[in-house]
């Protein structure tokens, strides 16, 4: 029996934080026409396309419903679900709006060699991204509470 | 008499004047169970064969096969149904569909190989089927309940209900017999009752026989359900040698805990199972839970690979109906929705158009006020709601679940979508109304033998080994178990082709007299093992070996017949039973011709031909220096021309005139199916 190694980067640098206008815009629901294309492949139903419609789709169709759990592990069903990542860098530059996050991508998911790796490591660049999405979210719920407790107290 | 595997008796049942005749098995044993046997009486009972499914005179059959109910390794929990279908488009053809769990083998310790119906009852009725005893009982109180409650309440009604730890007697008599056991029901849902053509049968939790509409046709008939509990027994001719059979093949072929051959690479990939059968390979569909599961399987099989879960959703759905709704990141929502499904009574394969439906209603087509107006959220398509409502609306055929109960092509067609979506593959179902399954493109003996057959033909005997086996290496970053030429060289040997290139999936190879002869062997095959001596498909044929080192040698052809031998007692060959398998595939093809079929009517939908694959597809083909790899055949279509040439040679190989696709007389004389070219004869429709 042979176990698989996955090559993959032993640390990813942290990106610029995003903008909050950056975030909104990346976390839209986005047109038809700038949907990205899937497949869900299963030994059930054979090869099914998927349309995603927003990043966070695209991140739960990808990586399962569970950061530390990404495709085909326990916590996702038995199947692969395969983008063009090529695609998805130009659609996270092109129609979601997050360059910084497609170059990320160019730069430590596409050199890997299998699929496994590729998305075992684009969960660990996705995760940071999301991580600085929900901070950045987070102040800005932040001062509108604050601002919000402020009128009231008024 | 019950002797070899049969247990004697097929039981007819006509509804409309509510009679019973029992057939002796041992008339139609030649054509081997299940299916054979299906397609046998439908010639013989069904005078006008151009009927619709609909129709009373649609004669129907739930058959077991002669190693139903014994431990034959996956071979013993299927039922095979025949009769004509209501899902297809343009015409629903006579057809099949099939399911796992204990209704075959409790039908034949009832003492009975198989039923068939005919007729409609003048109120809801269903079958209740206590060893010898049928009578048939009135279902007003059964009538609306969805296929889960009207499982229990038939429990209750037959069993008495005992207390599960008591056994209970069956008959007035001591020597009635007694069981633990619950009857094994099947039934059908609303869907049923209100004609959905998407209607399927359920049987136990998680079993249904899905593809074609037999739900429908039986809510047509006013059947509800058929319930069978026995207390006998299977004959098998040589116990002991199947007792060592089925050691061996799980010894030679299963997955060994202790001292593993092959084991997943990368912890946690439950798609390896689908290469070593591992532990956990029954989580397929649902991740484990954290709240438990246990194992869970057909009667008789080894290989368990259902599971009941402790959230009590989804228990025993173990195929595509798991795939039904998965938008929610809540997995026991994605869990209930299957669940739903089951209690309806619907069909997962013409149902999950509710993607298609998503993509019209981003477009602006579909929605409230729109193009076409329907006012289920698809606002919410992400939410329980939404699946919830879209669920019930077909199964009530409430407002646009009218057009949905139709099935999805038919309601494409009445929307104005079905030429242009099925163009561009928008709708990707390629031929008779059915989704796409494997590719068509690429897969051709998946897709050449729908085509050429009546359905979508769901057997994934070859599909393993040639596509899985190198995409879920592929994924892993593994080096392929076997290589393209030692792949397709056990595949040649296995069947009996003998030619490789049956296997080469390339732009030339699947045009080749090699593919032909591949698609032809494909249909006689599971004709004969897989549909009427009712081998599993997730198990047979084992064509290939990954769990014993370097010996890649798969049991087929050689365990079938050994296990088929040790059971009935006969002495098949492999080449006899492919030939019973030929005439199967060849009566079946004489009724779709007296049900209108030509030549001119067997072309895929246009997407087929003119859009090109765009996701990676792993298969193996003989490259220009004629060297085996394997591909990801991206870019690929079907070629009009080309595929026009495969039709002639393909109904030359099987014995059809070339210019209609019709049987011939001598070919189907030689078949000793001279009854059959007579009556193709006076319809007019005899091939020359």
């Amino acid at each position: 029996m042979t176990t698989t190694e996955l090559e993959t980067p032993e640390t990813i640098p942290a990106l610029t934080p995003p903008s909050v206008e950056l975030v909104d815009r990346a976390l839209r629901d986005l047109d038809y026409e700038d949907r990205l294309v899937g497949y869900k492949m299963t030994p059930s139903a054979g090869n099914d396309r998927a349309n995603l419609y927003s990043l966070p789709q695209a991140i739960v169709f990808l990586l399962g419903t569970r950061w530390d759990s990404p495709m085909l592990t326990p916590g996702f069903k038995g199947a692969i679900n395969w983008v063009d990542l090529n695609a998805f860098a130009n659609w996270l530059r092109d129609a979601v709006g997050d360059a910084p996050l497609a170059s990320a991508v160019e730069e430590h998911v596409l050199p890997l060699d299998s699929y496994y790796a590729q998305v075992q490591t684009l969960s660990r660049v996705l995760g940071m991204r999301m991580d600085q999405y929900r901070e950045v979210r987070g102040v800005v719920e932040q001062e509108a509470d604050e601002a919000e407790t402020t009128e009231d107290a008024g | 008499m019950a002797q070899g595997g049969y247990v004697g008796k097929i039981l007819y049942v006509n509804l409309t004047d509510g009679t019973t005749e029992i057939i002796p098995t041992a008339d139609y044993e030649q054509w081997g169970g299940g299916h054979g046997i299906g397609s046998a009486l439908f010639f013989d009972r069904v005078k006008d064969k151009t009927v619709d499914g609909f129709h009373p005179d649609n004669l129907i059959t739930f058959m077991t096969g002669p190693m139903s109910g014994t431990l034959a390794p996956s071979a013993s929990g299927r039922t095979e149904i025949t009769g004509i279908g209501v899902t297809q488009y343009p015409v629903g053809w006579f057809t099949r569909s099939n399911f796992g769990g204990r209704f075959a083998g409790m039908l034949k310790f009832a003492g009975f190989d198989g039923i068939s119906i005919q007729g409609k009852a003048e109120k809801p009725v269903w079958i209740n089927i206590v060893n010898d005893s049928v009578t048939i009982e009135d279902a007003a109180g059964l009538w609306g309940l969805n296929t889960h409650e009207t499982q229990e309440e038939i429990w209750d009604i037959v069993t008495g209900q005992p207390d599960v730890r008591e056994w209970w007697g069956i008959g007035g008599s001591r020597d009635g017999g007694r069981t633990t056991q619950k009857p094994a029901v099947v039934t059908i849902g609303p869907a049923g009752e209100n004609l959905a053509r998407n209607a399927c049968v359920l049987h136990d939790s998680g079993n249904g026989g899905g593809q074609c509409g037999f739900g429908a046709v039986m809510g047509s008939k006013n059947l509800k359900a058929i319930s069978a509990i026995g207390t006998g027994s299977v004959p098998v001719a040589d116990p002991a040698a199947l007792m060592e059979l089925r050691t061996e093949i799980k010894e030679r072929f299963g997955f060994n805990p202790d001292a593993p051959s092959l084991e997943t690479p990368v912890p946690g990939v439950q798609l390896y199972g689908i290469l070593n059968a591992q532990p956990g390979y029954g989580t397929l569909l649902w991740p484990p839970m954290a709240e438990g599961a246990q194992p869970q399987g057909c009667m008789g099989c080894f290989k368990n690979c259902r599971m009941n879960h402790a959230n009590g959703y989804a228990n025993g759905d173990i195929c595509v109906e798991g795939l039904y709704w998965m938008a929610s990141s809540d997995q026991n929502e994605n869990m209930a929705a299957t669940t739903l499904l089951d209690q309806m009574g619907l069909n997962v394969y013409d149902v999950m158009a509710h993607s298609y439906m998503l993509e019209l209603y981003k477009q602006g087509i579909l929605g409230p006020g729109k193009e076409i107006d329907t006012d289920l959220p698809f606002d919410k398509y992400d939410t329980y709601e939404f699946i919830e409502s879209y669920t019930k609306a077909i199964a009530y055929r409430e407002g646009i679940g009218d057009d949905l109960a139709e099935g999805i092509t038919r309601a494409a067609v009445k929307w104005g979508r079905y030429e242009q979506d099925t163009a561009t593959g928008l709708l990707n179902r390629p031929q008779w109304g059915f989704m796409e399954h494997y590719d068509p493109r690429l897969e051709v003996e998946w897709s050449y033998g729908s085509l050429f057959g009546d359905r979508d033909i769901n057997e994934h005997g070859v599909n393993w080994h040639v596509h899985w086996m190198p995409l879920v290496t592929a994924a892993v970053g593994q080096d392929p178990l076997v290589s393209a030429e030692e792949l397709v060289n056990l595949i040649a040997e296995s069947t009996g082709v003998g030619d490789p290139d049956g296997w080469d999936y390339s732009v030339d190879g699947i045009y080749s007299d090699a593919k032909l002869k591949a698609v032809s062997w494909h249909r006689h095959y599971s004709r004969f093992f897989i549909q009427s001596a009712l081998f599993c498909d997730w198990a047979w044929p084992m064509l290939v070996n990954y769990n014993a080192g370097d010996d890649h040698t798969g049991a087929t052809p050689d365990y079938e017949i050994r296990l088929l031998n040790a059971v009935t007692g006969k002495d098949f060959t492999y080449e006899q039973a492919m030939e019973i398998g030929r005439r199967i595939w060849n009566i079946d093809r004489a009724i779709w011709v007296l049900q209108g079929r030509h030549r001119d009517m067997e072309v895929f939908q246009g997407y087929v031909y003119d859009v090109p694959t765009a996701a990676p597809y792993f298969l193996p083909i003989k490259n220009a220096e004629g060297e085996w790899v394997f591909d990801i055949n991206v870019g690929r279509t079907l070629d009009r021309e080309r595929f026009e040439d495969v039709k002639s040679r393909f109904y030359e190989l099987e014995g059809w005139d070339p210019a209609t696709g019709w049987p011939t007389r001598d070919a189907l004389a030689a078949l000793d199916l001279a009854f059959v070219a007579d009556e193709l004869e006076a319809d007019g429709k005899l091939g020359s």
